[in-house]
This record gives structure tokens, C-alpha cells and sequence, in this order.
């Protein structure tokens, strides 16, 4: 049974003043209906601009090039953007991160939810309105009937971020995104909206990609996940063995720096990744991660890294054994 | 379709370094073509005014009756002694024109001078203090904008008369208005920018925080409305001289020019058209200066 | 029984904001009836999510806004008969967000050397020589000094900021959720970096944050804000260990730490939210609260302090 989405060797290139950025330099990855994925990284690793070339949102300027996007069995590079709009919105929906900025304050939430399904599908004012006071009810929201009237700057941060999820699902889409979804909120919000989002996929069988910089919502959340570093993946697997077991030193190093309650030693130095991302412009030569790592020797600066597989799903980027990572990681942790 | 990255290429990524914010402004103010245009053009205004003395063929005030009304090179009977013609007392154009200009040139920019120190004042103020300063600035503001300036302007010339310093006073005690609505919201933006709050934390006087840390970062505004203002007044001291209430003769000013050769219109197009040409040359460069340096200095053109 | 270094005592800030086109104005209480005491040494943060009026006691503190009644004491002096620029040298402040934080026009070296220049102690090359230092000291390379900030990325601001802090040699430092426009690795870059200069230097820390992790890694003790009131108060083993107010537990429930097997905690909070401008009557959290009953709703509830850990709740756990 083939993926519901499945991206091969994307590359994306942004022209700068400088030179061209090469933000996204072949990344592969895909997610299944009930699945989630989740596209993990520090800001400009590329995860968001991966998802917008998928989607063909990305600015005027840049240009992206794909191997292959098979998305519900269509494939996607032959699609235009006329198709592509329609495709949006009912068949791929997608959450961002500013519930603040992304409803329009013009007009009702009502009108705004309707819009989505009234866009894609033959429906009637009626029927729209009542799926979306389903919906409504169904992300939490009570007295959906009254919210409809309501308009954005009525509702909280937490209750427009379900509205967006509600919108999202209007048109009943095989595949979310969603970019950064709780990052705006607060902590305990935060909590809610993830187990909502979990909650409404296993209802309506969707996939999710999710896209943020938070280990612990990765975690907590995905069933897959990519770890993504300058514009490159280097691991992937599931979320359980990455987390338990991680082995390209990136990854390692991520999970150190991150303090844990009942964990680290509170007054202690936290662990960390020495300098800072280097800004793809240029060409480059070896390991993207050479002038960070702990573990760098020779020929990490000249040698092509690719992605060393380990079993289905489970591949890192480095030329270390995992054996070696494995025992890095031993090493650290008992330090 | 093959656009594939070649990933095999040996150079490592090079060190990136961004430029400053002046170069990143120079390297831009390079490349935009109506801020070169602009600017060039408005350039060889300023050297023929400032150079007017060694110039021009003839003095501008110099009358010939014997030669009046005679017409530019481009016709027939023009003569290379008097390029542009001369006027209905017989004076060269070409050198009028050019002592023209710095009379222009002197009333836009010293009007733009004390309107903008008299605009930007308030408007800093009001934007940065708020509460009760902002309110009286915005009356003075809508008082201002109810005083229309071309009457007031008339009032006053025919109060005490028309002169050069007369138009300046005039024009800067009542174009200060934009200035300080553009000050003013600039000024809002920048005061609750953290590093305003960092210079109060660290114990600057107010007077040094809206000097040191605020000022530089509405200059850019500044500037752009500057070149803008100034447009303005030599456009309104046009107006006023072509209403004889303005600059008096026999000065040379354009907007003169322009009344003086009114009733000669229909024989002597010329006498009309070269003035006006100039007006309208003068203030289309200083607009498209001010446009390319609103665009140079724009946000988005920074990062 | 030594004073502590910073005091505030029931302090209160009232903002008169427009409820509406037509509604007039109506009263937010950011801030209501907040004493904290900060002893000498100590890092005490102060967390609570948006809305709770934690930036605005900073802000009060730093004598950048000025609160509507109660005081605060400095050293054992009221704060408004210090002078500013005495004040400026021993307080000084970390804000979040390191874009704003620094003056787009002005050189890396002139933004940290700020504070010596309007104190004008000592001479230029006095002045250059401590710039060197303190940018030696916080991690910055000396080639910076005539850069700008948009050359510098956000953890290398962070430090500029750091450093501008440091120059003075403060006693107290407000942090301003220091960390969180970082990215994670730098986040920890930087924490190290506050935990050194703190013990290499003897500073007294105010750490305000929404980040729990953070604060129980490097606080000492921690006070939790909710809509303008502290609603509990402890060390920060003690209220970790054992978080009396139900709107602690729900903070702690809801940290995501990154242990896959885990799943998704349940907080146990309806889904009303805060609204600072229209406040619910009795405990401001009680909309929220799991074990909210009438009392709740008419009588706001007292802190109350037991074994040195501080609640404000009818329901509150039993200390340990």
C-alpha cells in the first residue's frame, strides 16, 4: 500500500543578495492515513519551507525541484496550480502558527469556515453551516451556534487555534499539516490543543505531518519523526527509538541541551552544541555538521555523507557505526 | 526539468558575512534607477545654480530692447547669442533660468529647513511622550490643516508685502504638518522597542533616549518626507509668484517667469513652455530622488 | 536578619483600557497585590503564562512603568528615592527578544558601552579595555565590536545584551524570558552562560519565564503567577516535588518532556479562558479549576504560608 504522501530528493533555493540559499538539499519523507510525522529541527533547517514547496506555496522567488510527490496516489509534479488550489484546503489542510493573524478579522468565524467547504465542494449554505457547527462542537468549542456570528478578535488564542483545526477539517482532508501549531500558546493550552489534534486524527483516520522545534511535542506526539538540520534529514525513525536510542550526533546533542525536570541537575551546565548553523550558500563539501560535532574527524570534511540505512524507516546521516553513536551516547550520559 | 543540486562540488560553505546597514544602503541606492535618475538630474540643477555666475552668457537682468521676444535656437530666427531666447525686455533666458534655479532651489530647501525642524519637533514629542503632549500636537495639527496655505499666504504678502524672506517664513511656518504625522507615527513605532527600555535601564536622560537611540532610526522617514517638502515649496512659491505674490521682480524666479510670459502666450510659446519645463524637471527629480530613497531604506529592503 | 535585596510589597498596576467603541474605559489589573522578596544571591523566577502580569512587574522593578499603589524597597530603601542613574548601575535587565533589544544603527561597541558612557566613569581607553573584557567574557569575539545586529544572529545578540547588562556590575538582573526567542541549542548556551557569570560574579537573579524546564534547572525558589496575583510560592525542589495550587499542578502536568512512552498529559482545566479586563469574581482561577466550589466564587482566597511554601487556595495540597 503506497504512502498518502511520499516526497522524494526535494531540493529548494532561495536567491539571496548574497548568493543562492540552498535551504532544502534532497530531503525524502513520507506519511500515512492514522500517522504522524513529525519534521523536526532549529529554525532554518528548512522543515517549514519543505512543506510549502509541497504544497506550492513558497515565495515567487524561490525555486524547488522534486523527484517525486506522490500525494493520494497522484502524482504531483505534474499538477498546476489551478489543480493545486483545489487540492489545498480540501485535501491537504494545513494549521499555522499565528491563530492571531491567521483568520481574517473582516469576517465571521461562520463565514470563514463555510468559505473552506463552500470553496471545494457542491454543498449548500445549510449543510455548510451545519458541518461547521459539528466541527465546532467537536473541537470543544460550546455554544458552536453563537460562536458562528462571532467574529476572530471575540475569541481567545486557544479558541481561534481550534477554529483553524475546525477549518481545516471542513472539506475532510486525508492530510494535516501543521506548522507549528502550539508554539503561540500558552503551556497549558498547548497541552489541550495537541491532545485534540491527536484525538481528531484517530477519528477521522488523517495523516499529520508536524512541523516544530519542540523535542518534547515531537516526542509526546509523533509517530515518526525526521530530524532535519540545515536543509538536510540526518534521522529519521520512529519516536520511540529515536528518543531512546538516537544516534547521528546532532540528535545526541539536542536531547542533552534540553533540561528535564527530575532529570538533569538543576544548577549544573546543560549540555550543548558549540557555534552556531552555518547559512547554506555556496557549495560544500563533506559532513553538514563538521564545524559542530563532537565527534568529527578526517573525513567527515571531505567525504558525501548520505543516509545510512538501518532497517525500514531508521536511517541517520553520518559516517560513524552505530555502534559507535551508541556508545557515544553511553559515554555522554555518564558523564 | 533536471534541476538537480550537485552536492559533490569541494568548496566548504563560505563564511558569510552580512553587510552593515550603510553598505547594504549603498549597494542598493546603486542599483535603483529612479534614484540614480533623480538624483543626477536634480545633481546638475544644484551645479548650474551654484555655478550660475560662471555660466550664464549674460546678466539676467540686463534688458535689451532692441532684442526682445527674440525666439530659442531650435527656430529659425534664434541665434546661438541667446540660446533660449530672450524675454519681452529683451533679457537672455538661458541665464535667467539659471539664476532661476537657486531662487527654487533656496526656497525649497530653507523652507524645508524650518518646517521640518518645527514638524519633526512636535512630532517626536507627540509620539514618543503620548497622553496629553499627543493631544495638543494633534490640535495644533488640525489647526494647521484648517489654514489654508495659499490664502494665508496672500494674507500675509498683502499685509507686508512680497519678498524672498517673506515666501520662506510663510511657507516654512505652515508645511510642517506632514512632517509631524509621519514623525509622530515613526516616533509610536520605535517607543516600545526593547532597547528603548534598555537605555532607560541603563539611566539615559529622556532628551539623550529620543537623541541617541530614536532619532537615528527615523532619519530614513525623515529624509524621504524632506525631499517631499521641499517640492512643496517650490511648487507653492510658483504658484505665489505667479499671482505676482510672491518673489517680486525683477528676480528671475520661474514661477515669474512663467506670470511674465502669460500674455504672450500665443506668439511666444516658448517663454511659457521653458519655465514650466523647468518647474516640472526640478520637481519630478526630487520626486523620484525621494521615492528612490523611500524604497532604498524601505524594511523589506533590508534583510 | 538581613534585608533582602529587592522587596515588593503589595504592589498593584491598573491600566485604563477602552472596552469597546462605545463602552468607555474599563480597569486591568496586570498586576494585584504581588510581595515577592528577593534575597541576596538567590535566582528566583517567576512564571505564569500570558496575561498572568509577570513582564509587568519587571517593568515596575526597573522603574520603567510606575505601579498604581504599594512599593518597592531596594537594599532596604524605597526605590523612588534612589536616583535613577544609582539605580541604572545596580539594576539591570535582559529582555526577551534579542531583535529588538539592541539598536539596529548603532556597532556592537557602542550598544554595550552605553551604560559607561552616560555614567561617565573613567576615561576611553578605560572604557574600551572593559568593552574587551566583557565581551571576552560572555563569548563574543572581538571582531564584533564594529559590527551591527543584523550581521549577529540571535543567540550572539542575546549575549550583546548580556554583556550591555554586565557592564555596570549589577547587583540584580531581571530576565525577561532570557531564553525563549532561541533556538534550543543556543538556549543552553546561554543558561551556562547566566549560571557562570552568576557564580563567578555574586549577581541575584529575577528569572521570568513560561518555560518550567528552565526555571527548575536554574531557580532557586519560584513563585507562580495566575491573572495578577502569586498563587504559590516555594523553593524549587518543594514545588516540584510537591505543587499545592491546582494551577501548579496543571503548569506541571502540562511540561512535555521528551519521553516518547508518555503520551499526552491531561491537565484537568475546563476551557475558559483568562480575561484579565473582565476578571471572574472570588479566585480569579476558579472557571478553570477542577475543584472550584461556591466558596470559590465569592471569597477570593488569602496566601497562606506553611513550612516556608506559600498558597493562595482553598483546596491546596498539604505541605511536606
Amino acid at each position: 500500500m503506497s504512502a498518502l504522501l511520499e516526497v522524494k530528493d526535494l531540493y529548494v533555493d532561495i536567491p539571496l543578495a548574497a548568493g543562492v540559499l540552498h535551504a532544502v538539499r534532497g530531503v525524502d519523507f513520507s506519511v500515512d492515513r492514522g500517522q504522524t510525522l513529525s519534521l523536526v529541527g532549529e529554525s532554518g533547517c528548512g522543515k517549514s519551507l519543505s512543506v510549502l514547496a509541497v504544497m506550492n506555496l513558497l515565495p515567487k522567488k524561490a525555486k524547488w525541484y522534486a523527484d517525486t510527490i506522490t500525494f493520494d496516489g497522484q502524482e504531483m509534479d505534474k499538477v498546476r496550480e489551478r489543480q493545486m488550489a483545489n487540492i489545498r484546503g480540501s485535501k491537504m489542510a494545513m494549521i499555522f502558527q499565528e491563530p492571531m493573524t491567521a483568520l481574517n478579522p473582516c469576517y465571521t468565524i461562520g463565514n470563514q469556515l463555510e468559505e473552506a467547504l463552500l470553496r471545494h465542494k457542491p454543498v449548500s449554505r445549510n449543510e455548510a453551516r451545519d458541518r461547521a457547527v459539528f466541527l465546532l462542537e467537536k473541537v470543544g468549542i460550546t455554544a458552536a451556534g453563537s460562536r458562528l456570528k462571532q467574529y476572530p478578535h471575540q475569541l481567545s488564542g486557544g479558541l481561534r487555534q481550534r477554529v483553524m483545526i475546525a477549518m481545516g477539517l471542513m472539506c475532510d482532508p486525508p492530510l494535516i499539516i501543521a506548522d507549528e501549531p502550539t508554539t503561540a500558546l500558552d503551556v497549558t493550552i498547548q497541552a489541550q490543543i495537541l491532545a485534540l489534534l491527536a484525538s481528531l486524527q484517530k477519528e477521522f483516520d488523517m495523516g499529520m505531518i508536524l512541523i516544530t522545534h519542540d523535542l518534547g511535542v515531537v516526542a509526546r506526539m509523533a509517530d515518526y519523526v525526521a530530524v532535519m538540520y540545515c536543509g538536510q534529514v540526518v534521522e529519521t525513525g520512529r519516536a520511540t527509538e529515536l528518543f531512546e536510542n538516537p544516534l547521528h550526533p546532532y540528535t545526541q546533542g539536542l536531547l542533552r541541551c534540553i533540561p528535564v525536570p527530575g532529570q538533569t541537575k538543576p544548577g549544573e551546565h546543560l549540555g550543548s552544541i558549540p557555534g552556531i548553523v552555518p547559512t547554506p550558500i555556496g557549495k560544500q563539501k563533506g559532513c553538514v555538521f563538521q564545524n559542530r560535532c563532537t565527534y568529527v574527524f578526517n573525513d567527515c570534511t571531505s567525504a558525501k555523507v548520505d543516509l545510512t540505512r538501518i532497517s525500514a524507516g531508521r536511517e541517520y546521516r553520518c559516517l560513524l557505526s552505530p555502534e559507535v553513536c551508541r556508545q557515544n551516547m553511553n559515554e555522554s550520559q555518564a558523564t | 526539468m533536471n534541476y538537480m543540486m550537485n552536492t559533490e562540488i569541494s568548496v566548504p560553505f563560505r563564511e558569510i558575512s552580512f553587510p552593515t546597514p550603510r553598505q547594504m544602503t549603498f549597494r542598493q541606492a546603486r542599483r535603483h534607477k529612479g534614484f540614480l535618475l533623480g538624483g543626477g538630474v536634480l545633481l546638475l540643477i544644484i551645479i548650474m545654480a551654484l555655478l550660475a555666475p560662471l555660466l550664464a552668457p549674460h546678466d539676467p537682468y540686463h534688458q535689451d530692447l532692441s532684442n526682445r521676444l527674440t525666439p530659442p535656437i531650435w527656430h529659425e530666427k534664434g541665434t546661438w547669442d541667446h540660446p533660449l531666447g530672450t524675454d519681452n525686455l529683451g533679457r537672455d533666458y538661458l541665464s535667467r533660468l539659471m539664476y532661476g534655479a537657486r531662487i527654487s532651489l533656496i526656497i525649497g530647501v530653507a523652507a524645508m529647513l524650518i518646517s521640518g525642524v518645527i514638524g519633526t519637533t512636535l512630532g517626536v514629542l507627540a509620539g514618543f511622550f503620548g497622553g496629553r503632549v499627543d493631544l495638543v500636537v494633534n490640535a495644533l495639527i488640525t489647526t494647521r490643516l484648517a489654514l489654508p496655505i495659499m490664502l494665508v499666504a496672500l494674507a500675509v504678502v498683502a499685509l507686508v508685502g512680497g519678498s524672498l524672506q517673506i515666501v520662506v517664513l510663510v511657507l516654512g511656518l505652515m508645511i510642517w504638518n506632514r512632517f509631524a504625522l509621519v514623525m509622530r507615527a515613526s516616533t509610536q513605532q520605535l517607543r516600545s522597542m526593547d532597547y528603548v527600555s534598555a537605555a532607560k535601564a541603563a539611566g539615559c536622560s529622556t532628551p539623550r533616549i529620543i537623541l541617541a537611540e530614536v532619532m537615528p532610526n527615523i532619519m530614513n522617514n525623515l529624509i524621504v518626507v524632506a525631499t517631499l517638502e521641499i517640492t512643496r515649496a517650490i511648487l507653492i512659491e510658483a504658484s505665489l509668484s505667479f499671482l505676482g505674490m510672491g518673489v517680486q521682480p525683477p528676480l528671475p524666479s520661474w514661477g515669474l517667469m512663467v506670470a511674465e510670459a502669460k500674455g504672450f502666450m500665443l506668439f511666444s510659446p516658448w517663454m511659457i513652455a521653458i519655465p514650466g519645463a523647468a518647474i516640472f524637471i526640478l520637481v519630478l527629480s526630487i520626486n523620484l530622488l525621494g521615492d528612490g530613497i523611500r524604497d532604498i531604506t524601505a524594511p523589506e529592503g533590508r534583510s | 536578619m538581613t534585608t533582602a535585596l529587592l522587596q515588593t510589597e503589595d504592589i498593584t498596576k491598573v491600566y485604563q483600557v477602552s472596552a469597546g467603541v462605545f463602552k468607555g474605559k474599563r480597569s486591568l489589573a496586570a498586576v494585584n497585590g504581588v510581595s515577592i522578596d528577593i534575597n541576596r544571591g538567590e535566582v528566583v523566577g517567576l512564571v505564569g503564562e500570558s496575561g498572568c502580569g509577570k513582564s509587568t512587574i519587571a517593568k515596575i522593578i526597573l522603574s520603567l512603568e510606575e505601579a498604581t499603589s504599594g512599593q518597592v524597597y531596594f537594599d532596604g530603601e524605597p526605590m523612588a528615592t534612589i536616583d535613577r542613574k544609582e539605580r541604572a548601575r545596580r539594576i539591570q535587565p535582559i529582555f526577551q527578544d534579542p531583535y529588538s533589544s539592541l539598536n539596529p544603527r548603532k556597532s556592537i561597541g557602542s550598544i554595550i558601552s552605553l551604560p559607561y558612557r552616560v555614567h561617565q566613569i573613567g576615561n576611553k581607553a578605560e572604557m574600551e579595555a572593559r568593552v574587551t573584557e566583557i565581551m571576552d567574557t560572555v563569548g563574543l569575539p572581538p571582531r564584533f565590536r564594529s559590527s551591527y545586529p543584523n550581521q549577529l544572529s540571535g543567540g550572539q545578540r542575546q549575549r550583546v545584551a548580556i554583556a550591555r547588562a554586565l557592564m555596570m556590575k549589577p547587583e540584580l538582573v531581571i530576565c525577561d524570558e532570557p531564553t525563549s526567542a532561541l533556538d534550543v541549542s543556543v538556549q543552553s548556551q546561554i543558561l551556562n552562560l547566566l549560571l557562570d557569570l552568576r557564580e563567578n560574579r555574586g549577581l541575584t537573579y529575577l528569572i521570568i519565564t513560561h518555560d518550567l524546564s528552565v526555571v527548575e534547572h536554574i531557580a532557586s525558589r519560584v513563585a507562580v503567577m495566575y491573572l495578577g496575583r502569586i498563587v504559590e510560592e516555594a523553593a524549587t525542589d518543594k514545588l516540584f516535588k510537591n505543587p499545592r495550587h491546582p494551577y501548579t499542578q496543571a503548569l506541571l502536568t502540562s511540561v512535555l518532556t521528551p519521553e516518547p512512552r508518555l503520551g499526552l498529559p491531561e491537565t484537568h482545566l475546563g476551557i475558559a479562558y483568562p480575561n484579565p479586563i473582565d476578571p471572574p469574581p472570588g479566585c480569579t482561577f476558579h472557571p478553570r479549576c477542577p475543584k472550584a466550589t461556591d466558596r470559590c466564587q465569592k471569597d477570593s482566597p488569602q496566601p497562606v504560608s506553611e513550612n516556608d511554601h506559600m498558597v493562595a487556595c482553598y483546596f491546596a495540597e498539604p505541605p511536606q
